[in-house]
């Protein structure tokens, strides 16, 4: 059985949540919702998410925060940041950290997000992997 | 009553690894009605051979990334789709790897984390019986000494108590 992608947004506007959940959900995603950065890490903590959508501007703990956190802990998710308008230095310093992509919310073209996270969640292949591993030498082995 | 697999480190790497024995554990995973079972020990362990490979230059680290991403997508301790479910090293299985050590390791040459591999199968909580895949041979004896079954892929051998 083919495995669904699972897909965090945090976003504290509820409109952006509902929107976004909704889109990703009728493609066959596994999605999860969360409204604030603290919650969003609580999740990213535990529940092996393939990528999360992260606004950058959120009370408390903001989506770049939260990017430093993920790359702190080691947490095996794929980030896409979404900034405002003229949040260019703001998305500079989250793919700095390692974060996936980023993407203006207000202009943002959900095809194109939607191409960014089927990107970000694909992992090697498992014949790709044993192609690999396979150029290891016997005595090494 | 169906079984359970519990992987060592050396059966999970014949998934991914052409080696003695590759076909068996990767027919046994396809066909296993559940997940197969591996630990964060099985997992650690695997992570260390991969750096191993770095250390020697037989892999480059974006190589040991992908690698290690794949075996975390293709396990989870909540996704009844993944081939792997990582169980969580139950409570007392330290303690119990030192009385295997103890008991045990004068007689087969089993190292610290065979003990804790032991451990972690004797004390895992499950409805069905669970079944320790090795080719370690003194790993088998030991684990026949604690009634625990067996099933080397190199030979295709089960054992069951």
């Amino acid at each position: 059985m083919e495995r669904k992608i699972k897909l965090l947004i945090v976003d504290d506007e509820s409109e952006i949540r509902a929107t976004f959940g909704e889109f990703f959900e009728k493609r066959g995603f596994d999605v999860e919702l969360a409204s604030d950065g603290e919650e969003g890490l609580g999740k990213l903590r535990e529940g092996e998410f393939d990528v999360a959508i992260v606004d950058i501007r959120m009370p408390g703990m903001d989506g770049g925060e939260l990017a430093r956190h993920v790359v702190e802990e080691g947490i095996d998710t794929s980030l896409i940041i979404l900034t405002g308008h003229g949040e260019k230095q703001d998305a500079i310093k989250a793919i700095n950290l390692g974060v996936g992509g980023w993407f203006e919310k207000a202009t943002v073209e959900m095809d194109d997000l939607l191409q960014k996270v089927n990107e970000l969640a694909q992992v090697i292949p498992l014949d790709e992997v044993r192609r690999i591993l396979s150029a290891i030498p016997e005595e090494e082995r | 009553m169906s079984s359970l697999y519990y992987l060592d480190t050396n059966a999970l790497w014949k998934f991914y690894q052409d080696q003695t024995g590759d076909v068996n554990v990767r027919r046994l995973v396809a066909r296993s009605p559940s997940q197969v079972l591996i630990s964060p020990l099985t997992m650690l362990e695997f992570f260390g051979v991969l750096m191993k490979y770095y250390r020697k230059r037989l892999i480059k680290r974006k190589q040991i990334h992908a690698i290690a991403k794949r075996l975390r997508r293709d396990s989870a301790i909540d996704n009844v789709h993944r081939p792997f479910r990582v169980v969580q090293i139950p409570d007392g299985s330290f303690r119990q790897a030192q009385s295997i050590l103890l008991q045990d390791a004068s007689r087969y040459s089993i190292q610290t984390n065979d003990a804790l591999h032991l451990a972690i199968v004797l004390k895992l909580n499950t409805a069905d019986p669970v079944v320790l895949v090795t080719a370690d041979g003194s790993l088998q004896n030991t684990a026949q000494r604690r009634g625990i079954d067996w099933y080397n892929p190199e030979t295709n051998i089960p054992k069951a108590y």
